[in-house]
């Protein structure tokens, strides 16, 4: 009987340390948690408008694609160069390297 | 009665954790897809991801077809008030007529389409005019930066009947599945007043964009044939013309043009007939462009020489109660068969042909790839057939030595004429020549080896025989200075209820150059002109005209020039 009164004793003693260090833990990553959930509540608006941009950014680099396209394309140019006087040659020059008078 | 009591609420908890089970199983197992989809619903939505379809790009990388972005215009006819001034404001834009404009915006609906593949600059227009009930969509569509440049060796892309873009005709018809790429689908998660969430799009699945396609084609010689074409066909009233430039050592398919042609863009306000590109769709009577695949044919198998002597060919030639003429009805004795293809003289042909016989001839036509599919990578060519040797009399074989009473396609000609600019090899005619992957890993088509045609002595000396047809020929006025350059004209007559249309013509004209180290082989077909009927006052011109520029582009000097000058 004596010695059930003992281990009863130490039993009740250990737990409490425990049950200390879990529950700082619990509070703390409570409030980790609320802390966090806090800061990042507002991501998704911010994501939203962060694609939205984006899809924006695309949107105008894909017009400007077409419009260099346009631009560069032969028909556009030849019709640009007949438009501000442009003729084609009709003569060809050719330049020929000379003979050589003798080879060693 | 204690036990009675105890049993009852054990039966009672029984059954009800059995009820339980029982629910449960159903929830969990029979409708857990339904419900997971319910689910899902609450908190996401499937969003298609639309794979962007490859481009098709000349050599240079420029592509002839890319994508744009354009824009849906909806309105909702309940939230506009000003419904005339919506319409007077909208028509300029949508270039539609106000009235439309107008009943569209009467209807008694929530959403109405005022206008598809509006510009971004039109969409712009629209947004400055703050019209409440004016909404946008996204859209890509199709473009092409050169126009109509290439428009029947592209194809276009059209619906097919889910609504979903289809290649159609040509390369966006026959590489469809390489350019298309595969749809992905996404969830993308949201709060519950719909806006995303962090978790963004995930459970991505499946998108691949489709691959580009880097053709052979090269984007000058495109422009310059089909601007010299378009010329030509003008200038000679003709109902059409189509041209084509391969490289003869690799077969690739350099340019290629017909016309009439279409706007890729709107292929919807042109008539199927449009869409076929003739030049491996059409099959037509050859005529004497045909005649030097015979002469080098003859010469192959040494039936005849260059100076053989034709013995028959002092006038015309009657063979099975036929008479055939020469096509001006001129005869020369002592016709030799360098003089047979200068002059394009059916009797000195049909005298080859007869030394080659019909046996060989078939065979050759074999060699030549003629009656079978060149192979060429654009969706619809035609293959005409060549009859069975038992259909065939003496005439035939005379007349198919002058091209006539025997159908190609001008594709088939030209790949087999372009054997003879490449020491007797037939290639396989190709228009791609690699293919990119989105990754960037470039897949390349090596050049197809067909078969040898003719040796490759034969190929020299038919070479000489059509340059001397170029330089003495009827054509000769209009080939450009100082450059040799291997061809032959033609001048097909058109069978009608059985005999020749003596007023229509197909003329045509085929050639390679420079003469000695060909860079392209060219075949230039007009149909039916009607300021003259020859080859060699329609085709040939159009034919040296385009070989002059290309010559140029390619820094090749004359040379013969430079040898007059030594």
């Amino acid at each position: 009987m004596p010695n059930f009164e003992f281990s009863k004793k130490n039993n009740m003693k250990k737990p409490v340390l425990l049950i200390i260090i879990n529950g700082i833990i619990i509070i703390t990553l409570s409030l980790v948690q609320v802390v966090v959930a806090n800061s990042i509540s507002t991501t998704g608006i911010e994501l939203g408008k962060m694609e939205k941009e984006i899809a924006v950014y695309k949107k105008k680099n894909a017009v400007l694609h077409e419009q260099v396209l346009i631009s560069s394309s032969l028909t556009q140019i030849a019709s640009k160069a007949g438009e501000m006087g442009f003729e084609e040659s009709k003569t060809q020059l050719v330049v020929e390297s000379p003979l050589p008078i003798a080879k060693r | 009665m204690t036990d009675w009591r105890y049993r009852f609420v054990l039966l009672f908890f029984s059954v009800l954790l059995l009820f339980v089970s029982v629910r449960l199983f159903y929830w969990q197992v029979v409708r857990a897809q339904e419900l997971a989809l319910l689910g899902q619903s609450q908190y996401g939505q499937n969003v298609k991801l639309l794979p962007k379809r490859g481009e098709v790009r000349t050599s240079d990388g420029f592509p002839l077809a890319s994508n744009k972005v354009s824009y849906l215009v909806f309105a909702n006819p309940k939230e506009i008030l000003e419904k005339d001034k919506t319409s007077r404001l909208l028509s300029p834009i949508l270039k539609k007529e106000e009235a439309s404009i107008s009943a569209l915006l009467d209807m008694n609906r929530y959403w109405v389409a005022l206008g598809s593949k509006v510009s971004s600059v039109d969409k712009d227009e629209i947004e400055k005019l703050n019209l409440p009930g004016i909404g946008f969509d996204d859209q890509s569509i199709r473009f092409y930066p050169e126009a109509s440049i290439g428009a029947k060796l592209l194809g276009f892309v059209g619906k097919n009947e889910l609504g979903d873009d289809v290649g159609q005709f040509g390369l966006e018809g026959y590489y469809d599945r390489q350019l298309r790429g595969k749809e992905g689908v996404a969830k993308q998660i949201h709060d519950a007043l719909g806006r995303p969430i962090l978790a963004k799009l995930n459970n991505t699945s499946g998108e691949i964009d489709g691959r580009d396609l880097i053709l052979h084609v090269d984007r000058v010689l495109q422009f310059i044939l089909e601007d010299e074409l378009k010329t030509g066909v003008e200038q000679y009233g003709a109902v059409g013309g189509m041209a084509a430039m391969m490289d003869p050592k690799t077969g690739g398919i350099l340019a290629m043009a017909t016309f009439p042609s279409f706007d890729p863009e709107k292929y919807y306000e042109h008539s199927s007939e449009q869409f076929k590109n003739g030049f491996i769709t059409d099959t037509y009577e050859p005529g004497s462009t045909f005649k030097p695949l015979i002469m080098a044919a003859a010469i192959n198998e040494g039936v005849v020489k260059p100076d053989t002597v034709c013995p028959n060919c002092s006038g015309p030639v009657e063979i099975g109660g036929y008479e055939i003429k020469t096509w001006n009805d001129t005869y020369r004795q002592n016709l030799n068969m360098i003089e047979a293809i200068q002059y394009s003289d059916n009797t000195g042909m049909v005298f080859a042909g007869q030394k080659l016989g019909l046996d060989r001839m078939l065979e050759y036509f074999d060699r030549f790839g003629l009656g079978e599919a060149t192979g060429i990578d654009l969706q619809g060519e035609v293959t005409p057939t060549i009859r069975p040797r038992s259909n065939w009399y003496p005439i035939d074989l005379a007349t198919a030595s002058f091209g006539q009473g025997i159908s190609v396609t001008p594709i088939e000609l030209l790949s087999a004429f372009a054997s003879l600019a490449n020491n007797g090899i037939r290639m396989e005619p190709h228009v791609v020549a690699s293919v990119e992957t989105p990754e960037g890993e470039v897949i390349a088509i090596p050049p197809k080896v067909v078969q040898r045609t003719v040796s490759e002595k034969t190929t020299k000396i038919m070479t000489e025989i059509l340059v001397n047809a170029v330089e003495k020929g009827e054509a000769k006025w209009a080939k450009p200075e100082g450059y040799r350059i291997a061809g032959k004209t033609g001048t097909a007559q058109i069978p009608v209820e059985g005999h020749y249309d003596p007023n229509q013509t197909i003329p045509s004209f085929i050639g390679f150059a420079p003469a000695d180290n060909p860079k392209f082989v060219m075949l230039v077909v007009l149909d039916r002109p009607t300021k003259s009927i020859y080859g060699s006052e329609t085709a040939a011109p159009i034919f040296f005209r385009i070989a002059r520029k290309a010559l140029t582009y390619y820094n090749i000097a004359p040379t013969q020039l430079l040898k007059d000058e030594e």
